[in-house]
């Protein structure tokens, strides 16, 4: 039994029936805690109950022995509920209970045994299931949300991928502005711009949260829970569907074969329960991402700073005999960059992970994966976006470059250091760790490209969008300029920013392309012809793939507005 | 419920006005206690059901199996 302070969040019990009362009790306790209560609470309590009710039946038919595990994650505004049991316990989440008609009773239509599915389905905000295949155990989570109960949309809906109604028509009127009815509706709605753009993202293959992604990029930063609003107001005007609360529906029902295959194509791995595990590695390690931790690292990477800025001479040649012609052909010099780049990405990532969490964020999504052939991490925080105290947020996105920094003096260090005991190997590996780190924390920090340092600055600034609002104050400027249109309208102070970072930006990204292409024309020389052209082809490959990505979705929104025209007459 | 109905007195009202949470195992027993009431020619009938406890039966798709009522005096009213 584990135990958090005083509290039990986990309890492993016995395959009798008494255990469903003291997981509820459990369940009942905690929820309490985060904040449920009324209906939600009592929907939670009884699907919990329920399913390790229906685990203990299924045990003793099919004769498995074992434990069940029950863990709760309470959080201030939702609780993750985890019952793990036996694999060879015949209880299937993913069966379509409509078969399941009890002749006895024409009027009944489900069979009592599996009340727990339905109950499942119906009451409770997210369920996921996913097997263990080393612990040969099975896992169904339960997440719900405190809220109102008859308040409108809450943050569970950004999981959901909800597809258009078979029936919805869409008539454009104008400036992206559309119609939209279903024939159970007696009057059509008028949508605006924004609204519009969302119900045309909505395609059952996007999930609300990368809808609100792309909403966040076109329109500026908005609650999430305002898009859950809308997507809601969409389901009840049956404008859309939402889609099965129960995860893994589709991919439980492929082939492990197919499952399989799908894994090494995709090359990508996201860790079950990604808030779950963070929270487990902040209970046993956060203090690793502590205040007074960063202090400490602060002090270090300023003394290494200090020590490195006094012998760059010696990282200059460093760096020198990296690109060198000699020691770019020998394997092994890759294999270090390479493991030296998985290891910072996976440290980056996993601390802006880590303090989302110690802030009190949820941490929705983590993993790594293989980006033509590069190893990524990637971490989902944007709980972070919602916190309310701006430097919290800024210390989430400063969490993933700073790490990475200190990371890379303890390499530069340790390069130092075997270079000073004449241990060739360990201070070429050293070297080469210490060189990706800081060449990754700098760009990092670099605020005029999508990365940590732009959301850095956006925070300090409180001007979400910067990048956006900034070139197009530009364009309008310019247009106001050269093509007497009006000036555009904005606060002063918002005027100076939008203008410097425009500017600043602009210059960057070319300074940034002049120095690409004269490393490139400088490295490639250097390398054999068929090498030479390979690696050039996988850089034009890696900086057209955005170009090709915008296309596509400007294919898909153009695509999509057609066929809104075609619609009845009613839109007109 | 089973021993009322073994002694012949198969018309029942159930009053719930009580109960506060029910699971598929209290479902359960209603459940073969109506199959046993009206094999006898009788029923079961359900009283004053909270609206949480009245979710479930919902859910369960019991609403279109039992009767129910809102005072007890009407179900037991609903056997005359």
């Amino acid at each position: 039994m584990e135990t958090e302070g005083l509290h039990i969040t986990k309890l492993s019990l016995p395959m009798e029936l008494s255990s469903a009362n003291q997981a509820e009790g459990l369940v009942r306790g905690w929820g309490e805690r985060s904040g449920l209560k009324g209906r939600l609470l009592f929907h939670l309590v009884f699907v919990a109950n329920e399913v390790v009710a229906a685990i203990i039946r299924l045990s003793k038919v099919a004769g498995v022995k074992g434990d069940i595990e029950i863990e709760v994650h309470a959080y201030t505004r939702h609780i993750i509920v985890n019952i793990t049991f036996p694999d060879s316990i015949p209880l299937d989440p993913t069966f379509d209970h409509c078969h399941e008609i009890l002749n006895e009773f024409p009027g009944l239509k489900l069979e009592p045994d599996i009340f727990w599915h339905h109950a499942l389905l119906k009451w409770v905000d997210e369920a996921t299931w996913s097997k263990s295949w080393k612990r040969k155990k099975r896992t169904i989570s339960l997440i719900q949300y405190a809220r109102a109960e008859e308040k409108a949309g809450e943050l569970y809906f950004l999981s959901l991928m909800p597809k258009p109604a078979e029936d919805l028509k869409l008539g454009f009127v104008s400036k992206g502005e559309v119609v939209a009815k279903t024939p159970r509706m007696e009057t059509a709605l008028h949508l605006g711009s924004r609204a519009s753009f969302v119900l045309n993202s909505v395609n059952g293959k996007t999930s609300v949260r990368e809808i609100y992604y792309s909403f966040v990029e076109e329109f500026g930063l908005i609650h999430p829970q305002t898009l859950g609003s809308l997507i809601e107001h969409f389901i009840d005007k049956g404008l859309i569907v939402p889609d099965d609360p129960l995860r893994d529906f589709q991919q439980e029902k492929a082939s492990k074969i197919k499952r399989i295959l799908n894994r090494i194509l995709r090359l990508r791995y996201s860790i079950p329960n990604a808030d779950a595990f963070t929270e487990t590695i902040n209970q046993k390690i956060g203090w690793l991402w502590s205040v007074r931790a960063w202090y400490l690292y602060l002090f270090f990477v300023l003394g290494s700073i200090i020590f490195f800025s006094s012998r760059l001479s010696s990282v200059e040649a460093l760096a020198v005999e990296y690109f060198d012609r000699r020691l770019l052909l020998q394997p092994w010099i890759w294999i270090g960059f390479y493991l030296g780049i998985s290891i910072m990405i996976i440290i980056h990532e996993f601390s802006h992970a880590i303090v989302c969490k110690r802030y009190g964020g949820r941490v929705y999504e983590m993993g790594v994966m293989l980006y033509y052939a590069a190893p990524c991490a990637f971490t989902d925080t944007t709980d972070a976006w919602m916190f309310k105290n701006k430097w919290h947020r800024v210390m989430v996105s400063l969490a993933g470059p700073f790490n990475t920094m200190t990371l890379a003096c303890f390499f530069g260090w340790g390069w130092v250091l075997s270079m000073h005991w004449g241990i060739q190997i360990l201070s070429h590996i050293f070297g080469a760790f210490f060189l990706v780190g800081i060449l990754q924390a700098f760009i990092n920090l670099i605020p005029f490209i999508e990365s940590d340092g732009y959301y850095i600055l956006m925070d300090i600034l409180e001007m979400p969008n910067l990048r956006r609002k900034s070139f197009s104050y530009l364009s309008s400027l310019a247009g106001s300029l050269f093509k007497a249109k009006p000036k555009p309208q904005v606060p002063k102070r918002e005027t100076i920013v939008h203008l410097v970072y425009a500017l600043l930006a602009i210059t960057s990204i070319i300074l940034m392309l002049l120095f690409l292409l004269h490393f490139i024309k400088l490295e490639f020389s250097k390398l054999p012809g068929i090498l030479s052209w390979i690696l050039a082809s996988i850089l034009v490959v890696i900086f057209f793939d955005r170009a090709i990505r915008a296309g596509i979705k400007w294919y898909e929104r153009t695509h999509l507005a057609t066929v809104d025209l075609k619609v009845g007459a009613w839109e007109k | 419920m089973d021993s009322l109905i073994a002694t012949d007195q198969v018309c029942l009202v159930v009053d719930l006005s009580c109960l506060e949470y029910i699971s598929s195992s209290g479902l359960k027993v209603l459940l073969a206690g109506i199959k046993k009431a009206r094999k006898e020619q009788g029923d079961i009938r359900l009283a004053c059901l909270q609206p949480y406890v009245k979710e479930v039966f919902d859910i369960a798709g019991f609403t279109q199996l039992f009767q129910m009522f809102d005072k007890e005096e009407d179900a037991v009213g609903s056997f005359k």
